[in-house]
């Protein structure tokens, strides 16, 4: 059967659609897994009991000020930051992703169309709750873990949509189920890859953003800050580290899920994909090495690297199971395309020159402690006149 | 055509399309001036401060009044945010979202066609993501605003110089949208050049970025007055009234922008659509009517604000405000309605067929539907349909008709639903009726809806499920 609806000519080369697709999917990803993950650290804390009097003494031995929560939450003030980099990081590889997939991803979207208009509605209300748990303080120990509770479940939900959809679009085999449930209610729940891929995300997020914790404490520790940072740093990296240890099985988990022609392309048929599979293995020991040796930075550095390697192999995965796309229609506005390129060319590097100036005055600002107290160090005044 | 439709029959897909989209322009529009606004607000502060400091005669305020603006400011600038960022960011992404599900075929030719300028407005809504927050975080390290200590962190002038990357980013955002806009309404002869250049800067693109100027900036005024008399009220009278003022005016010089912005819109649309906006259909008409009567009362609202300045209550500004809302919805309905039966006027109507798409016209007419799209094929005809004893398809699946129906009629009409509702347009109609109507649509007085696009057979299918509709509606 015709389902597949024939794609349009690109308007670029599509390996370069490719490298911004996968470029700015894997600055979404790291986003949210910040996003994600800072979320289940404080509403984990959130729902534990105060610590026994016992333990309450281990945390102030390691310079914690109040227990559980407060240890663990302190990502959460930029928690709202967070969410709208992670939206906006979101709109640019889904724009490159209709572009180059749309054959596949516009019906998956339109089968499961009440989740997937779902998602924007779903994000503005995480994002709103995330505005009240960093300022509005709600009432309470039941308040706050109501709030995040809340949060938490929302934003997993979005993440669910997300992979049912991206999962989805994988298997026209499955869009026939349209024919018996027309109204947009669909979801991918019988593919065998759909909890692995799904866990993997999630697990994903839980190990960074216990890395991001411990990232922010080892910096305020190198600026002499040690209330707290000592325990933050220890439970950030040991979230890091068990959360990925778990993504082993969870990972060969998915793997084995996957069908013939993507999972024996890692397993050795497919040279560079096995590859890229032995370097994202080889650097997820090395992270979890780090982790455990304390050496939080070079922890960082290998998760990066492995982060990136993994989106190059779902893409990898992604193309063996699409195989070739139907041939394309013309492309009706075709002069000039160029000239566009090179102004959106001009645009980025125009935009990135202002976003470092404003990186680096915000960096001043909010991650260098002020120059002594009569200090009115005004570098970023200094940078903006340079 | 091409994909599957999702279809519930009550549900009016036009009618979401709307109503997210004019929440939305009404919110982003607000964004777009309401930069400029933050900005020429704050510059016009350190211009009195400087005046202040070099004790000249003509500084605007005294300095517990600048004391007062600035508090005022960083509040609005608070309450600008939440709304704007999420709220409005968000219902963008709606957008998308929304007409990726309802017209696959329009959303992926709009983002082949203009895919970089779209990347383009990405790296702005970065750079406003970036200016906005960072602009808000660092008001008080710039004037240590409400008691906090931490002034002179930042200059006053950098901080306005976030403010400008931010309301020039917006007003980028806002001439690179504006033009793939303008292109679904007046594609001018860039579909026969194919040149992007012309499809951008297309013959309605200049009226429409003076247009929408003059309202991106009114919009700023008209929150501006709402914010101050609810979220961030002013308790000072004498700063109250001058802040009431200054932003009346910012609702009253934009008017006049957008007015000419208006008129040289309409006169530099193809006759074609002028009298398609002209035509007074019931869909179209009471959106002209409540057009045309909303801008006086826009312009008289913003009068009444400045003349009794000391007086701006809420229920004023709220009204002011929603006046805002009606001539958002008015004008963006009559652009729409304004483009059929099209959805890009000479390649594809308004139900995503396309009049001439690659050669498969013809082979339509004389196979069927059924010959170039699964998602048709997969439905059984009307002769080996297994029905249940309700006359629905007994797994619960579409009839072709009702996927013809759906798939060519369902974008903008409903069964049942709030809007053209399809069940009164079909009482006056037999099945040889139903058939003859169908058959006429695209052509003279029915040239305001697409042709049908099918071969005889499918046309029967379609009408049969219509006939089936009257026949349970009596």
């Amino acid at each position: 059967m015709l389902l597949i609806s024939p794609p349009m000519v690109l308007p670029a080369s599509w390996g370069l659609i490719k490298i911004l697709l996968l470029a700015t999917f894997f600055i979404h990803l790291l986003f949210m897994n910040i996003l994600l993950g800072s979320v289940v650290l404080a509403a984990v804390n959130a729902f534990k009991p105060s610590p026994t009097p016992r333990r309450a003494f281990g945390f102030a031995a390691l310079g914690a000020p109040a227990g559980n929560y407060a240890a663990m939450s302190g990502n959460l003030s930029l928690a709202p930051g967070l969410m709208a980099l992670t939206v906006n990081f979101g709109v640019a590889p889904l724009l490159f992703a209709q572009v180059a997939y749309g054959s596949y991803l516009y019906a998956s979207s339109v089968l499961m169309a009440i989740w997937w208009m779902s998602v924007p509605l779903l994000a503005m209300l995480a994002y709103y709750g995330l505005y009240v748990a960093k300022e509005g303080q709600p009432a309470g120990l039941g308040g706050r873990r109501l709030l995040l509770g809340l949060i938490l479940a929302v934003l997993l939900c979005v993440a669910f949509i997300h992979v049912n959809n991206h999962s989805l679009m994988l298997r026209p085999d499955r869009w026939v189920a349209w024919f018996a449930a027309p109204g947009g209610a669909l979801l991918n729940l019988g593919d065998p890859t759909l909890l692995p891929r799904y866990s993997h995300f999630i697990i994903s997020a839980l190990a960074v953003g216990g890395l991001f914790l411990a990232l922010r404490a080892d910096r305020l520790l190198r600026l002499g800050k040690i209330a707290g940072n000592r325990m933050r740093l220890k439970r950030g990296l040991s979230w890091f580290f068990w959360a990925s240890l778990v993504q082993f099985p969870i990972g060969l988990w998915f793997l084995f899920a996957l069908p013939d022609p993507a999972r024996d392309l890692f397993l050795g048929q497919d040279l560079l994909a096995s590859f890229a599979m032995l370097l994202a293995i080889i650097g997820s020991v090395a992270a979890l090495f780090a982790a455990r040796a304390g050496r939080v930075r070079i922890c960082a550095g290998f998760t990066l690297g492995v982060v990136f390697v993994m989106v190059c192999i779902r893409d990898l995965a992604r193309d063996a199971l699409l195989g070739p796309l139907p041939p394309a229609l013309a492309l009706p506005i075709d002069q000039g395309q160029t000239a566009a390129l090179v102004i959106f060319l001009l645009v980025t590097g125009l935009g990135l020159v202002a976003l470092a100036w404003m990186i680096r005055i915000a960096w001043q600002l909010f991650c260098v402690p002020p120059a002594g107290s009569t200090g009115t160090n005004d570098a970023a005044s200094n940078t903006g006149r340079s | 055509m091409e994909y599957p439709i999702w279809f519930i029959p009550g549900l009016s897909k036009g009618m979401i399309m709307a109503a997210i989209s004019v929440i939305h322009v009404f919110v982003s529009q607000f964004a777009v001036g309401g930069g400029i606004y933050l900005v020429w607000m704050e510059r016009r502060v350190l211009k009195n401060q400087e005046r202040l400091m070099e004790g000249r005669a003509q500084a605007l305020t005294g300095s517990s009044e600048q004391a007062v603006l600035l508090d005022w400011l960083r509040g609005h600038t608070k309450f600008f945010l939440l709304l704007t960022m999420v709220f409005g960011a968000l219902t963008g992404v709606a957008i998308w979202f929304t007409m990726s599900v309802i017209n696959p075929a329009a959303t992926s030719a709009l983002l082949h066609i203009f895919l970089w300028i779209w990347a383009a407005e990405w790296v702005f809504f970065l750079l406003e993501v970036a200016a906005l927050l960072l602009y808000h975080y660092s008001y008080p390290m710039a004037y240590g605003l409400s008691g906090q200590e931490c002034a002179g962190r930042i200059s006053p002038r950098t901080h306005l110089w976030i403010g400008y990357i931010y309301a020039i980013s917006g007003y980028m955002s806002l001439v690179l949208i504006n033009g793939v806009i303008c292109f679904m309404l007046t594609p001018g002869d860039s579909l026969a050049s194919g040149s992007l250049f012309a499809a951008f800067f297309n013959p309605t693109f200049f009226p429409s970025m003076v247009f929408r100027t003059g309202l991106c900036l009114l919009l700023a005024g008209l929150f501006a007055l709402f914010s101050m008399s609810s979220a961030v009220r002013v308790q000072d009278t004498q700063a109250r009234r001058a802040l009431a003022r200054h932003n009346s005016l910012w609702v009253i010089v934009p008017f006049l922008v957008l007015l000419a912005g208006a008129i040289w819109y309409f006169f530099a649309l193809p006759p074609d659509r002028q009298a398609a906006m002209l035509r007074g259909s019931a869909d179209i008409h009471p959106f002209a009517r409540s057009f045309a009567c909303i801008l006086p009362i826009i312009f008289l609202l913003g009068l009444l604000a400045y003349v009794r300045a000391e007086k701006l209550r809420l229920p004023l500004a709220a009204l002011i405000l929603c006046s805002g809302l009606v001539l958002v919805g008015s004008f963006e309905w009559l652009r729409e309605a304004g483009r059929r039966p099209w959805v890009i006027p000479d390649y594809m109507y308004s139900n995503t067929v396309r009049p001439e798409a690659d050669g498969t016209a013809r082979i339509v007419r004389e196979q069927g539907l059924a010959a170039v799209s699964g998602w048709i094929k997969g439905v059984p005809p009307a002769a080996l349909d297994r029905r249940s004893q309700d006359g629905g398809r007994a797994d619960g699946g579409l009839s072709r008709g009702e996927l013809i129906f759906a798939q060519q009629c369902g974008l903008c009409h409903a069964v049942g639903g709030s809007r053209l509702d399809i069940l009164p347009r079909v009482q006056r109609f037999a099945q040889a009726g139903l058939e003859a109507q169908i058959r006429g649509q695209g052509a003279a007085p029915l040239d305001y809806m697409p042709p049908f696009y099918g071969s005889g057979q499918d046309l029967k299918e379609l009408a049969a499920y219509l006939n089936l509709l009257r026949d349970a509606e009596k």
